[in-house]
């Protein structure tokens, strides 16, 4: 019986503090590049408040249909996978997704999206105000 | 980056902006430097140095301004996205060093750059842009005279980039206003000396960055590890985390209880409405925490008081502003702060101009038409300042030139011309020592011994042995400042030193970095030395020995100068630096200095 989760997200407590996207860029790229995590927080800063766009796992995913190349799937350890190898960077997906959760990597010029870490997202871990968190799912 | 291609988390170049002919061009950075500087701090120290020549007016063209970071930033390390601004400080003709956190610093990083450099003066207004692509020279003539609070905002939507990052003068520094001070993302400032004003007589707006490239480390897996390790078992802890719980209002009470919070132009230390404005009044006013790129801690609070709302306010400010303006009404001090915030004023020096023509006025010396409390003149005051017009525009030469104009000199808190921070000397006397030998003026922050004094630590009273905490105390925020990290890190020296080594493949030793911490300060003595800083300028305000605090633990309470005096030469003496305060020969040769010397 896999322990299903997700990840959720309250952006009211959204500190602004981007540990998100420096720990997903490392893990998954090897370096510190905010700008290319597939989590993204934008800021105002003179209203004191962020918004965090992250895939949601929403159950209709429009980006999986939105593809021509059929290179997005559904992941259900949560997010979903961008094959890279099928990717034609053409940003339908960028474009369907209605929580601009979608993101576009310049230097692999490939669309780029959450896929939770496999199960074990590295970024909750380093939300210290508890905006994302990875609870389990209710079961049956 | 690949620094001669190793992966080290240094950019490896600076920028090099030349405004009168507007030519840019990245350069390295001197390799032989990194070693003995590190970066921040002790970097911009040395560039200034070797850059900037004696006796040059800090408003003219001459100047030279430096904006650097530190190996650290863009890394996963907290508190140490910060900048440091380092150029000839108007308010006080010495080196100044003034910080400011939030994003910019690792942005800079990402841009792919140690440091700016800027010299010279732009004929027409203009913003600096620093991108991974490249950097130019922006007309600012549509943003010159816009408030802080609209810069960032501004300046996205013209580059049509929402992830710009931003460091402006306000109309405060274009004015050149002496305590004019920069913000970047609103609640964050490089606040001391006046780096504001130097921006504005370079007329330079803003400097705006940023940056797609990456940061690499020599081994991303180990690093990380270590770092999960560091974060669960030395930095998320209860003993840390006050910055999350109470932020740096929390200190209120704690000085009120001493009677160190400076109360009505410093004529008391204890705040009859202390608990109007103290941490427990802000806590109730919370919107949310906020956090500098890559920090948990998350001491920034967003405030709101009815209409009135701030990132703020901070320790200083509510003790400048507040009690020693009597404002013991928080939606009037919220206000205040974020006035300065937009006109881009220093609220420790503003609060002490402000307070002192309270004073002035109060006690019959002049009717300078401002009254302790009196929340509508005391926030008119701050837009006269920044301005320079209206009635209360000579306040904006600072506290100094106000009670020398007026003969209020006993009112008069400052060292080399910067006004008093929050914590009053007559209940914490090592902090005389303190804000006297601070390199860019009274400032509380490289020897924060008030942290030492208390009921339940060190004699408050008494200047014995003070100078030796005064000299390691500075010596290690300077090596600290030249990672940068911030001083809420809560890391141990090891600890940081080590994520220093695993992050540029350097090797410093813990004596290593000691050693350039005090480098570090002993150039930054060589600096306000050649601009004729001797003894006598190592010197506390006068009202700290004629005039005791009326109530409160200090009460009754002078310093005695004799006292001062042995205490300045013992610390002279534990320094290695003649009666004059000059370091020898044998100190400069033992910390690679001595070229620097004629």
């Amino acid at each position: 019986m896999v322990d299903l989760r997700q990840l959720v997200v309250d952006t009211n407590l959204c500190s602004g503090c981007q540990l998100c996207e420096v720990i997903c860029s490392a893990v998954k790229l090897g370096i510190f590049s905010p700008a290319r995590a597939r989590i993204q927080v934008r800021s105002f800063a003179v209203q004191g408040r962020s918004e965090i766009r992250v895939c949601r796992s929403c159950p209709e995913h429009p980006c999986v249909e939105a593809c021509p190349f059929d290179a997005i799937s559904p992941l259900e350890t949560g997010g979903v996978r961008i094959d890279p190898d099928l990717c034609d960077a053409c940003k339908a997906c960028i474009e369907a997704c209605p929580y601009e959760a979608i993101f576009f990597d310049e230097q692999l010029a490939k669309a780029i999206s959450c896929d939770c870490c496999g199960g074990s997202p590295q970024c909750v871990a380093f939300c210290y105000p508890g905006a994302l968190t990875w609870p389990p799912l209710d079961g049956p | 980056m690949a620094v001669d291609g190793n992966r080290s988390s240094y950019a490896g170049r600076i920028l090099r902006v030349n405004l009168d002919t507007r030519d840019i061009a990245a350069e390295p950075l001197r390799p032989e430097w990194k070693r003995d500087f590190i970066g921040g701090k002790g970097l911009a120290y040395r560039y200034l140095f070797d850059e900037l020549p004696a006796r040059v007016d800090p408003l003219s063209p001459s100047n030279v301004l430096l904006v650097f970071t530190g190996p650290l930033s863009g890394t996963i390390v907290a508190t140490t996205s910060r900048i440091v601004v380092v150029t000839k400080s108007p308010a006080t003709g010495t080196i100044l060093d003034t910080y400011a956190g939030g994003g910019i610093a690792a942005e800079m990083k990402y841009a792919g750059y140690d440091g700016i450099l800027v010299k010279g003066r732009a004929s027409t207004p203009v913003y600096l842009l620093v991108t991974d692509q490249g950097a130019e020279l922006r007309d600012a003539s549509k943003v010159w005279g816009l408030g802080s609070l609209e810069m960032d905002e501004a300046l996205r939507q013209e580059i049509g980039d929402p992830r710009l990052r931003v460091l402006s003068a306000g109309p405060a520094g274009e004015n050149l206003v002496p305590f004019a001070c920069l913000t970047t993302e609103s609640g964050r400032q490089a606040g001391r000396g006046g780096a504001g004003a130097v921006f504005g007589s370079k007329n330079l707006k803003a400097i705006a960055l940023r940056g797609r490239q990456g940061v690499a480390v020599p081994d991303m897996e180990s690093f990380l590890q270590r770092y999960r390790k560091i974060w669960t078992e030395e930095l998320i802890t209860e003993g840390n985390l006050w910055t999350w719980r109470d932020g740096t209002a929390g200190v209120v009470k704690r000085s009120n209880e001493r009677g160190i919070l400076p109360t009505r132009g410093f004529t008391g230390g204890v705040f009859d409405a202390a608990s109007e404005i103290d941490g427990e009044a802000v806590k109730a006013h919370l919107v949310r925490n906020r956090s500098c790129f890559a920090c948990p801690l998350a001491c920034r609070k967003q405030t709101r008081v009815n209409d009135a709302e701030v990132e703020g306010p901070e320790y200083e400010t509510i003790a400048l502003a507040g009690s020693n303006c009597g404002i013991g009404d928080l939606k009037s001090l919220v206000a205040f702060n974020r006035l300065c915030d937009d006109v881009g004023l220093d609220t420790i020096s503003a609060g002490n101009v402000v307070g002192l023509a309270m004073a002035i006025t109060e006690q019959g010396i002049a009717d300078l038409g401002i009254h302790f409390g009196d929340a509508g003149t005391y926030l008119q005051s701050v837009r006269d300042i920044a301005s320079r017009s209206g009635r209360w525009a000579e306040l904006a030469d600072g506290a100094r030139a106000l009670a020398r104009k007026y003969g209020a000199e006993h009112l008069l808190m400052e060292g080399k011309g910067l006004e008093y921070p929050g914590y009053d000397p007559r209940g914490s006397q090592g902090m005389a020592l303190a804000y006297a030998t601070a390199l860019r003026g009274a400032c509380h922050m490289p020897a924060f011994v008030v942290g030492y004094e208390g009921p339940e630590g060190l004699d408050p009273f008494t200047l014995e042995g003070k100078p030796e905490l005064v000299k390691q105390l500075q010596d290690l925020n300077s090596a600290k400042w030249s990672i940068i990290s911030c001083d809420f890190a809560g890391l141990s020296l090891e600890t940081l030193v080590d994520l220093l080594n695993a992050a540029t493949g350097e090797t410093w030793t813990m004596e290593d970095f000691m050693a350039v911490g005090e480098r570090v300060w002993n150039l930054g003595k060589l600096f306000n030395l050649r601009e004729g800083f001797g003894r006598v300028a190592d010197w506390p305000a006068e009202a700290l020995f004629d005039q005791a605090l009326p109530s409160g633990p200090a009460a009754g309470k002078r310093l005695s100068r004799q006292e001062y005096e042995d205490a300045l030469s013992a610390y002279y003496s534990l320094r290695g630096w003649d009666y004059e305060g000059r370091p020898t020969t044998e100190k400069l040769v033992a910390l690679g200095l001595s070229d620097l010397v004629e």
